[in-house]
């Protein structure tokens, strides 16, 4: 299996008063292609921190992070922009939708930064809403929609390119039960037709349930990393 | 692309957006209609030289200096033939002393040919009939003096031999005008009875021509319309530096306006930036899309201008803007009843580009600094970039 994230001997730090507080230590880690992996751990373990990392959102303070052979650290801004519009969806927690635009145009915003056609990026939109269920709700603004169906365009909107990599950040801390289940079941279907690669931070039994690797954090170091029969 | 998202966040902005552009509206129509007052006043008053004295330009006897009242004696020639009587209006200047209300005031008499159409200047009340004193003068200089049409005015003159004489005129006429150079610290006299007066024959001071009739000789220099009306727009661009200081005012109360309504908006949107930079909208790109929406605001306002103001300041510019009775006396040529603006296509251009210039700034500053920031801190909603480790 083709390796398409690896760390190596990874610090992040962050300036506290005169001193410095380590989020992330040590940490040594590589995810391949195709996975449904999840970093877990409790709050304040830096979950989120290593996520970003990953998606070249942030930069570690030591160590190496190659992402599809990139080394995020060197990456010019401009590089580091292709390769998440290119090749890496996002999920937020807190769904980060334009609050402006509607279901449709959400979805296809980040189609606009590749060079799609029009009718390619109709198709591809169409496509990516049907897998998540959205398509009555295509005219909608995201004001209109209840937190389930707004992680669901979420969603729509992270794997409508079919990028290699998928981030989710705690992506059913805000939805009930049912909803991170029908979520969660979406995913797992992508990942399988798609192939794509999901990598999931979070401290919800409901995900954790659904995970073929875990990746355990305690304190910013990886405590374990199991794989996980279903 | 990037001008599709700028127009969508436009658009899905709704009521935001509305408010700003309608802001911005006003904003340009007020300036241009008041700074439209401007250059009305401005044409109104150097068109009123131009018919009332000015006309095509003026010759001017070579010594003839108008500030100067010992020069006014021998700034006198015999009149150009050459030109035909219809394109030519002939002036007498001298000095005399009038006794209004028993006072002593010191005045320039002007002599003017009383038969002509060229100028606006009521000359044909001051017909000329031997043995009848007649004078006119303007109404400020009327009024100062308690004077009025039908008075009987003693005026006191030097004669060319240099004996004094005197004479109760009547004023045949007090008209009204916003030529102040042609009012104030003057009476009127035909030349015909300044000349009897004097005891010179053919001679003027200066004429005012339809327009230039070459070369007349040293003895003549000729005034265009612009030296004539030079002085004027010295103490005009004198008097409108308050308006350009209310110009910049305004056009800089629009920018604080617009800069702090797009300040607070990029407060609110800074997790949307932080979005985009995840999704991979690269930095100069975010910075397009905000500044174009600033820009696509401004063409929105132009517009939405258009529709509402240009009735509106056409409206305006029918009606003028009533002055007090006080700016009668303010000073100014052509000031009277009212100023009525006028509007320039390059005053509306200009108007339309500094504001542009200013959404753009204003746009742009504030974007650019969030749009520095690593993504993940723009998520988190920092809007400067502080150091990290």
């Amino acid at each position: 299996m083709e390796k398409l994230i690896s760390i190596k001997e990874m610090f992040k730090h962050y300036p506290v008063g005169t001193g410095r507080f380590t989020a992330l230590k040590a940490i040594n880690l590589q995810i391949g292609e195709g996975e449904f992996s999840g970093i877990v751990g409790p709050s304040g373990s830096g979950k989120t921190t290593l996520l970003n990392i990953i998606g070249s959102l942030d930069v570690q303070s030591e160590g190496s992070v190659e992402v599809l052979g990139k080394d995020v650290k060197s990456l010019t801004h401009r590089q580091s922009a292709s390769l998440r519009s290119e090749h890496i969806g996002f999920i937020f927690q807190t769904y980060n939708l334009l609050p402006v635009y509607t279901v449709y145009e959400n979805v296809e915003f980040p189609l606009l930064l590749l060079d799609y056609t029009a009718a390619q990026r109709k198709q591809m939109v169409t496509d990516a809403l049907q897998w998540v269920g959205l398509i009555p709700k295509l005219k909608s603004r995201p004001a209109q929609l209840s937190g389930g169906e707004c992680q669901r365009v979420a969603i729509a909107r992270a794997i409508v390119k079919k990028p290699q990599i998928v981030l989710a950040d705690e992506p059913t801390a805000n939805l009930d039960a049912e909803n991170s289940h029908h979520i969660l079941q979406t995913m797992v279907e992508l990942n399988k037709k798609l192939g794509t690669t999901f990598v999931f931070s979070t401290h919800d039994a409901k995900v954790i349930k659904y995970l073929r690797r875990k990746i355990t954090l305690i304190d910013g170091q990886i405590a374990f990393d199991e794989e996980i029969s279903q | 692309m990037l001008l599709k998202l700028a127009w969508r966040n436009i658009i899905g902005g709704g009521f935001r957006t509305w408010l700003n552009v309608f802001i911005l509206s006003v904003v340009l129509v007020a300036i241009i209609g008041f700074h439209g007052l401007y250059v009305g006043w401005q044409r109104d008053a150097e068109n009123a030289m131009i018919d009332w004295y000015i006309a095509g330009g003026q010759y001017w006897q070579h010594n003839y200096d108008p500030y100067d009242m010992f020069s006014f004696e021998d700034s006198r020639a015999p009149m150009v033939q050459s030109i035909p009587d219809a394109d030519a209006v002939e002036f007498l200047v001298g000095q005399g002393v009038i006794y209004p209300q028993g006072r002593m005031i010191n005045i320039i008499l002007r002599g003017v040919e009383t038969q002509q159409n060229l100028l606006k200047l009521p000359t044909d009340k001051l017909n000329y009939e031997a043995g009848k004193y007649k004078l006119m003068l303007g109404s400020r200089t009327a009024a100062r003096m308690k004077l009025n049409a039908g008075d009987k005015l003693m005026l006191r003159w030097r004669e060319s031999s240099g004996s004094f004489d005197a004479a109760e005129f009547e004023i045949v006429d007090v008209f009204i005008t916003t030529v102040l150079s042609i009012d104030q610290g003057q009476v009127w006299l035909s030349l015909q009875q300044m000349r009897e007066m004097l005891g010179i024959a053919e001679q003027v001071t200066c004429f005012s021509v339809r327009q230039y009739a070459g070369d007349l000789g040293q003895e003549w220099q000729f005034k265009t319309q612009d030296d004539l009306l030079a002085e004027f727009r010295a103490v005009f661009a004198t008097e409108i530096a308050g308006g350009i200081f209310m110009y910049i005012l305004l056009i800089f109360l629009a920018m604080i306006a617009v800069f702090d309504t797009q300040v607070l908006a990029l407060f609110k949107r800074r997790k949307e930036i932080g979005m985009m930079l995840a999704l991979g909208v690269r930095r100069q790109q975010v910075i397009a899309i905000f500044t174009l929406e600033g820009l696509l605001s401004g063409l929105l306002a132009v517009v939405l201008a258009a529709v509402w103001g240009t009735p509106l300041l056409l409206r305006f510019q029918e009606t003028g803007m009533k002055l007090p009775e006080m700016m009668d006396s303010y000073g100014m040529d052509g000031l009277l009843d009212a100023m009525y603006p006028q509007y320039t296509i390059p005053l509306v251009l200009i108007t339309i580009v500094i504001v542009m210039l200013i959404l753009f700034l204003v746009s742009y500053l504030p974007v650019r600094s969030i749009s520095r920031l690593l993504p993940v801190d723009a998520l988190r909603g920092k809007m400067t970039k502080k150091k990290r480790s």
